[in-house]
Order: structure tokens, then C-alpha cells, then sequence
């Protein structure tokens, strides 16, 4: 049916210290087709925002990709000269970053880098990529474009600032946007109001997406497909509605008992207790097995395999057993 | 911007009165009576009270502090008891040789400073990094006139085309202006690359990276004007300090500058002299400072928003 645009295949990251390498991201796989949102969630350091930085190849020391592939549009991304990757990046894939205050510099015109992306990767006169770029900034929701264009970042407010990024990123049409938790950074009116209009985006340019997120609220409002990340590994993939209505992994359950609206009336909200391991004290078992309340011996002995079910794909021991 | 500028425009003129008073009260108070130099050993006491009269030595110190601002502001810095000239002429003399070897020295510290701090920022650790370094803490600990002194005896002696002493030629402008300017250089180099190293680290660089930007783009627009900040705090008071002379520099190349009318100025106790060649190196330093803060809004707009910013 619908083309896969991005095909990622074991792609591993690993941390380079002085006597020893860590693993940061293991061997994670998925496709993403055209049109489609795939939301990534999970808690901080789970290495969501480290995925997004490899897909696009800027990983930088001490961070380093050791092995896997990423096909994008047929192409190998991994190995790829920067020179060429260059091509990839602003052009074929965008990123919104996570924070406004910082993601654009602070003593340039928000007009000027719209504009400067437009240039880099397109063939057109000065005059015409400032015309589009005053278009994008009103296609993005600010009325007052041309005052806009002129301000500097630190002019405007959190939720202006994102609305240059975003603009930014649709600058030269993207066939694939990665949103780095673009609304973590503000405040929940403006969340809803960025989030809609991302939305709204990505259906109108048949973009794919990947979402990334720690909210489970957001992922749901947003996804198509969703991946659960938890210490650099997947521990459970399928689809949205199958996440949300039928999870499979303890983890995943966990996050979202740990949502406002699932916990009724006075009811306390659930937590996970712990937190996540750190690259250099991985349990030696299921990475999860520390916090989870179904760990048995053997899961803090040996680690799960990610194992498909029709689809749902999943990476726990009790869950193995209650299907086999 | 007006706002910050009224202000420290009204800094400025506060700081030249202090030093000026601070000027004025040090060289009355050091002993060595000013008419008694002039007219030598053999004068009678007489005589010198009479020229003390003529030259208003002999009224109280306050009258004769106002007098002095008031001719300070008509520019007039008085005539030099040796030279028979208005101080404002020598100075002025003087200032056409250390401006120029400061432009030079400082052309020179500038291109070659920003150039390697930004290669030593951009190649950080590897092999390139560690050998620019390396020549600038040589560079740094360098004092000029040493520095000088080699380029005198390696350079000048060896290659005709370059004077051993005097600038009445431009070439003769070349050895002094990269003997003063190497220091410069090498503690320039310093502080672009730590500021372009951090610079390089902010978030808003990885989105110039995500944008796909060339390389060069990221360094030169991106990286390097937000690193110039800090940069251009140094290049004011090293402006400062060169326009107010070289002395050693001046004094090895034989380079009649300010530094060199100073150092002699004192050596004779040409008191006028020395008042306006402190005052004049005072302003210059007060005026450079206040041209930076003034670059400083220029370059980063946030500053001429004022506490009213967002951030």
C-alpha cells in the first residue's frame, strides 16, 4: 500500500568513555510509511532524543553509531559523507527541537533563518525565499509576519518562538519531520495550540513524523504507530490503538496508570518506583526488571528478546508466557 | 538604547574627572620643584619664586586645580618646560606615530588571533589545536620587547629592507607592529577559541546542523558572531592600551610615540607633559570603553532591550 519512506535496522549508539564503550541506543528497528506518525515515548534518558539525532546523523563525540542501518527514501544514511547528508537534512528531514529559548540564535532575525534554510537547499532569489518565509510565519499562526520576521528570538514568547521553528522546519516541504518533544518546554494552553497545529501540518503535507515524547497523552493525541523506549531498547511497538488499549509490556502499563486522566476521582496517582538504569549500571537481566512488579527470578537473570505478535511486538518474559 | 546610553556616556565623563583629580593631587605631592628644574642649579632663589609666581605655582592647590581644568577643557594642555612647545602639539605629534603602529599591530592581532582561535575551536584536540596553542602560550608569555629585540637582531640585521630603528618609512612600521601585535595575537587567539568551543555546544548550532547549513555557514554566521561577545570586551581594552603607547616597543624601535614622549617626559620632570599625557591616555581608555559597550548592543541586540527583555 503506502510507500516506507524510513527503514531503521539495528541501529545502535554507543557512548565512548575513556577505558570503556556504553551502549545508548540497542538496536532499534522500525519503518515508518509516508503519511504516517510514529510516537516515541518514554522517560528521560531512555535515549528518544538520541534516536532522533542519529536518524539524521548528528551524533556527535563522545556519541558514535556503531552499526545498524537507516534507509531513508532507498537511501543509506549511515556512512554517508556529510556533504551529501547535508542534502538530507533541513531539506528531505526536519526537526523541531525541544526548546524554543535555545533551538534558534539568539542575534539572528527569526525572518533571516527561515530564510537562510530556504537558500542552503534551494535555488531562489533572496526576495523570493523571504516571500515564502512570510508566508510559512503566517502559515504557522503568527498574524503580524512582517514585524515577526524582524524580531529577534528573544522578542518573542516560548510559543512564538516554536511557531518560527516549526515554520523553519516546513521551509523546504519535508518528506519526514522529527518533533523532539516540541512542547515539553511549554506551558499546557500553548502545548495544545502547538500540538494542533503540528497536527494539522503533518496531514496537510502528508509529511511522516516522528513524535517524540514522555507525555503518553500527547503520544496518543498524536500517533499512528507508537514505540515505547526504556533504556535504549524498545520494549514494545505496534499500533496506537493496541498501545493504549491492550498493552503488552509491564512498562508501557505502568506509564500510562501514571497518567492524570486515567486515575479516577481522588484516586493517587500511580509512579514508577526507581528510575532508569544508567548506561554504566545495566541490570544484568530485563533492563526493566528492577522497577517492574511481575519480575521473577529469571527475568533478573536473562533479558527478553523483542518477540512479535501479529504486529504487537514487545520485549517481556510474562507477557512471552502468557501468549506461549 | 538611549536610556543605556545616557548612561554611560555620564560614566564616562565621571571616570576622566576622578582620574583627572587623582592626576593632579600625585604629581603635587612627589617632590621636585618644577621652577627650580627649569632654570637649573645656579638659579637664586629669587628667580625662581618669581617664575613659581609667573607660572601660578604659589596659590593654593584647589585654585590652581580649577584653573588647570578649565584650560583642560579649552584643550589646552599648557607648553613643555623644555620643549617650548603646547603640550596638545606634542601630543598630537606622538599620536600619529603610536596610532599607527597600534592600527598595524592590532590589524595584525586580529587576523592572525581570530583566524587560529577559530581553526584551534573548530579542529578542538586534535594535532592543529595543540600546536596553535602551544605558539600562543609562547606568545603570550613573549614580553614585546624581547620579542623585539630578536626581531631586531634575527631580522633587521639580516634583511635590508626592513630599518633596525626610527619609523619614518612604513616598512619601518612592519617589525614593532608584529613585535607589539604577537602578544595581542596569541591571547586573542585564546579567548576566541574557548568562546567559539562554547558557543559550538549551545543548542542553536545543532539546528543550524539539523537545517542542513554548510559547515563554513555554521562556523563564520552562526558560531562565530555570537563568540565575538566576549572577544570584543578584550579588543577595547587592548585598543585602550595601545593607543596609550608602547613604551618598550616604542623606546627599542626608537619610535617617537606617546609611550616614548611619557617615559621621557618623566625622566626630565616635564610635569605639563606628563599631567597631559595621563590625561589624554586616561580619556582614550574611558572613550574605548565606551565605544565597546556601545559595539556590544550592536552586535547583540538583546542588550538594547534593556532589563525589560524576556530573558
Amino acid at each position: 500500500m503506502d510507500e516506507v519512506i524510513l527503514k531503521v535496522r539495528d541501529l545502535t549508539v554507543v557512548l565512548d568513555s575513556l577505558d570503556k564503550t556504553f551502549r545508548i541506543l540497542d538496536k532499534i528497528s522500525f519503518d515508518l510509511k509516508k503519511g504516517e506518525t510514529l510516537g516515541v515515548v518514554g522517560e528521560s534518558g531512555c535515549g528518544k532524543s538520541m534516536l532522533a539525532s542519529a536518524i539524521m546523523g548528528l551524533t556527535s563525540k563522545p556519541l558514535r553509531i556503531d552499526g545498524g542501518s537507516v534507509v531513508f527514501k532507498g537511501e543509506e544514511l549511515i556512512g554517508l559523507p556529510e556533504k551529501k547528508l547535508r542534502y538530507y537534512r533541513g531539506k528531505k528531514i526536519a526537526m523541531i527541537f525541544q526548546d524554543p529559548m535555545t533551538s534558534l540564535n539568539p542575534i539572528i532575525k527569526c525572518g533571516s533563518q527561515i530564510v537562510e534554510t530556504i537558500l542552503a537547499h534551494e535555488k531562489v532569489s533572496k526576495k523570493e525565499a523571504k516571500e515564502r518565509s512570510l508566508r510559512l510565519i503566517r502559515e504557522v499562526g503568527l498574524d503580524n509576519a512582517n514585524e515577526i520576521y524582524n524580531k529577534i528570538p528573544a522578542q518573542l514568547s516560548g510559543g512564538q518562538r516554536q511557531r518560527i521553528v516549526i515554520a523553519m522546519a516546513l521551509s523546504c516541504s519535508p518528506d519526514l519531520i522529527i518533533c523532539d518533544e516540541p512542547t515539553t518546554a511549554l506551558d499546557v494552553v500553548i502545548q495544545k495550540q502547538i500540538l494542533n497545529l503540528i497536527k494539522r501540518l503533518v496531514q496537510e503535507t502528508r509529511a511522516s513524523c516522528i513524535f517524540i515524547s514522555h507525555d503518553m497523552g500527547v503520544i496518543a493525541d498524536m500517533s499512528d504507530k507508537v514505540m515505547v523506549m526504556y533504556a535504549g531498547q524498545v520494549v514494545e511497538h505496534a499500533d496506537q490503538k493496541a498501545v493504549f488499549e491492550n498493552p503488552a509490556h509491564p512498562y508501557s502499563k505502568a506509564l500510562q496508570a501514571s497518567l492524570p486522566q486515567k486515575a479516577k476521582g481522588k484516586e493517587r496517582l500511580h509512579e514508577i518506583p526507581g528510575s532508569v538504569p544508567l548506561p554504566d549500571n545495566m541490570p544484568k537481566g530485563c533492563l526493566f526488571a528492577d522497577r517492574c512488579p511481575l519480575a521473577d527470578s529469571r527475568c533478573k537473570e536473562q533479558r527478553p528478546d523483542l518477540t512479535n505478535n501479529n504486529g504487537h511486538f514487545c520485549r517481556c518474559f510474562k507477557e512471552q508466557e502468557q501468549i506461549g | 538604547m538611549r536610556k543605556y546610553l545616557l548612561k554611560r556616556i555620564g560614566l564616562a565623563i565621571g571616570i576622566v574627572f576622578a582620574i583627572s583629580l587623582i592626576t593632579f593631587i600625585i604629581l603635587n605631592i612627589i617632590p621636585g620643584d618644577p621652577a627650580a628644574l627649569m632654570l637649573g642649579d645656579m638659579a637664586s632663589p629669587e628667580t625662581i619664586a618669581k617664575l613659581r609666581e609667573q607660572m601660578g605655582l604659589d596659590r593654593p592647590l584647589p585654585e590652581q586645580y580649577i584653573a588647570w581644568i578649565f584650560r583642560l577643557i579649552t584643550g589646552d594642555l599648557g607648553n613643555s618646560y623644555f620643549q617650548k612647545k603646547p603640550v596638545l602639539e606634542l601630543i598630537g605629534y606622538a599620536l600619529y606615530y603610536t596610532s599607527r603602529l597600534a592600527i598595524c599591530a592590532y590589524a595584525i592581532a586580529l587576523i592572525i588571533g581570530i583566524t587560529s582561535g577559530v581553526i584551534a575551536a573548530v579542529f578542538q584536540g586534535k594535532a592543529v589545536d595543540r600546536i596553535l596553542m602551544t605558539i600562543a602560550i609562547m606568545g603570550i608569555s613573549a614580553p614585546a620587547f624581547w620579542v623585539a629585540i630578536l626581531l631586531q637582531i634575527y631580522i633587521a640585521l639580516n634583511f635590508d629592507i626592513f630599518p633596525v630603528s626610527g619609523a619614518n618609512e612604513p616598512i619601518g612600521f612592519v617589525l614593532p607592529s608584529i613585535a607589539l601585535g604577537s602578544r595581542y595575537a596569541a591571547s586573542i587567539a585564546r579567548i576566541t577559541r574557548t568562546s567559539m568551543i562554547e558557543t559550538m555546544n549551545q543548542d542553536f548550532i545543532k539546528t543550524a546542523r539539523a537545517k542542513g547549513l554548510k559547515n563554513y555557514r555554521i562556523i563564520l554566521v552562526h558560531a562565530l558572531r555570537n563568540a565575538l561577545l566576549p572577544i570584543v570586551t578584550v579588543i577595547g581594552s587592548d585598543i585602550g592600551s595601545l593607543l596609550a603607547g608602547a613604551m618598550l616597543t616604542e623606546s627599542v624601535f626608537n619610535i617617537p610615540g606617546i609611550g616614548k614622549l611619557l617615559i621621557d617626559a618623566i625622566n626630565k620632570r616635564d610635569l605639563p607633559i606628563v599631567q597631559g599625557t595621563v590625561m589624554y591616555i586616561a580619556t582614550v581608555c574611558v572613550l574605548i570603553y565606551l565605544i565597546v559597550d556601545i559595539l556590544y548592543a550592536v552586535i547583540d541586540p538583546r542588550i538594547k532591550l534593556g532589563e525589560g527583555s524576556s530573558e
